[in-house]
């Protein structure tokens, strides 16, 4: 079954970056890491490339994985020699040490371990290296517990609190040098969402596997999802 | 102009001022500091766009509510 970031009727709403802002916080990392040129960049769940090749365009030696084929196929099919491979955020077909940067962008939250891929991102960034996150998170975390039970495929299911990220990315080995909070580009994207769906409860409809939209939407607003950027250092 | 995020009745109107008939296209909206784009139906030739009643009490209405939550 497609999901629903594969939907054509969503890429119509985000564009080709699939996530709230689309490469607005990309653009503000990277002016933040200040990267030499053609230092080595990963984006993990880069869907059809459109960080790829927004890095490329900046000279950096950029490479994406996603696990969509139906995604990656699409991203492929734009040009020659995109960079992208079909991998798991938790096993990446690099070896250690070899990135300068790593960017996961509204991911995290989907993977079912994101503990193992933050270890797996530390083992392929170099010392010094910069972690870039930006994802959804629930900003009444006590009010999220049963995020993870709501009969839908997206990034609110794995929303958790700040301070539960800031343990996992720390406890992998990382330094927190910037948390953000940029909860009005989701709003903008629930709003982007309620024009092109006709309502939340609509978008919910298409996005959920049976649950009832207005259950899930209820759900949804008691953890007051809003949506962060992180960046942090790999420890040497 | 065909679309399924715009209403066909809506491009059914005419612009009363340069009589054109209404097509769908990007429109920037603005709400409390949010901007963001929506596809709605407006004059090719002035930009003026209509909102209909469906669309302020219905679509309008739900993003409202949306960015006052805090």
């Amino acid at each position: 079954m497609e999901c629903i970031y594969e939907s054509k009727k969503m890429q119509d709403v985000t564009g080709p970056a699939i996530r709230p802002g689309g490469l607005a916080l990309t653009e503000r990392a990277l002016a933040f890491c200040r990267l030499p040129a053609g230092a080595g960049v990963l984006d993990v769940g880069c869907g059809v490339g459109a960080t790829v090749g927004f890095l490329r365009e900046h000279r950096f030696a950029a490479f994406g994985v996603d696990t969509s084929f139906l995604l990656l196929e699409r991203g492929i099919g734009a040009g020659p020699n995109p960079g992208l491979l079909k991998a798991r955020a938790e096993h990446l077909p690099f070896s250690d040490r070899c990135f300068r940067a790593l960017f996961c962008e509204c991911v995290l939250s989907l993977l079912h371990d994101p503990a193992e891929a933050l270890g797996e991102f530390a083992r392929v960034l170099r010392p010094g290296g910069y972690l870039v996150l930006s994802d959804v998170y629930a900003r009444m975390p006590d009010e999220a517990s049963s995020f993870p039970h709501l009969p839908v495929h997206c990034c609110i299911k794995g929303a958790v609190g700040r301070r539960q990220i800031a343990a996992m990315v720390e406890g992998n080995g990382f330094s927190a040098v910037i948390w953000e909070d940029h909860s009005d580009l989701l709003k903008q994207l629930a709003a982007r969402l309620i024009f092109s769906f006709g309502s939340l409860n609509a978008f919910w409809a298409a996005a959920s596997c049976g649950g009832d939209p207005e259950a899930i939407r209820e759900t949804v607003q008691r953890g007051r999802p809003g949506y962060y950027l992180l960046i942090a250092i790999k420890e040497g | 102009m065909k679309s399924e995020f715009t209403r066909s009745e809506d491009l059914e109107w005419k612009c009363a001022r340069c009589n054109e008939e209404l097509v769908a296209g990007p429109v920037t909206v603005e709400y409390l500091g949010n901007r963001f784009t929506a596809e709605l139906a407006k004059c090719p030739h002035c930009g003026f766009v209509l909102v209909s009643e469906e669309l302020a009490l219905g679509k309008m209405a739900e993003v409202e509510q949306m960015l006052e939550d805090k």
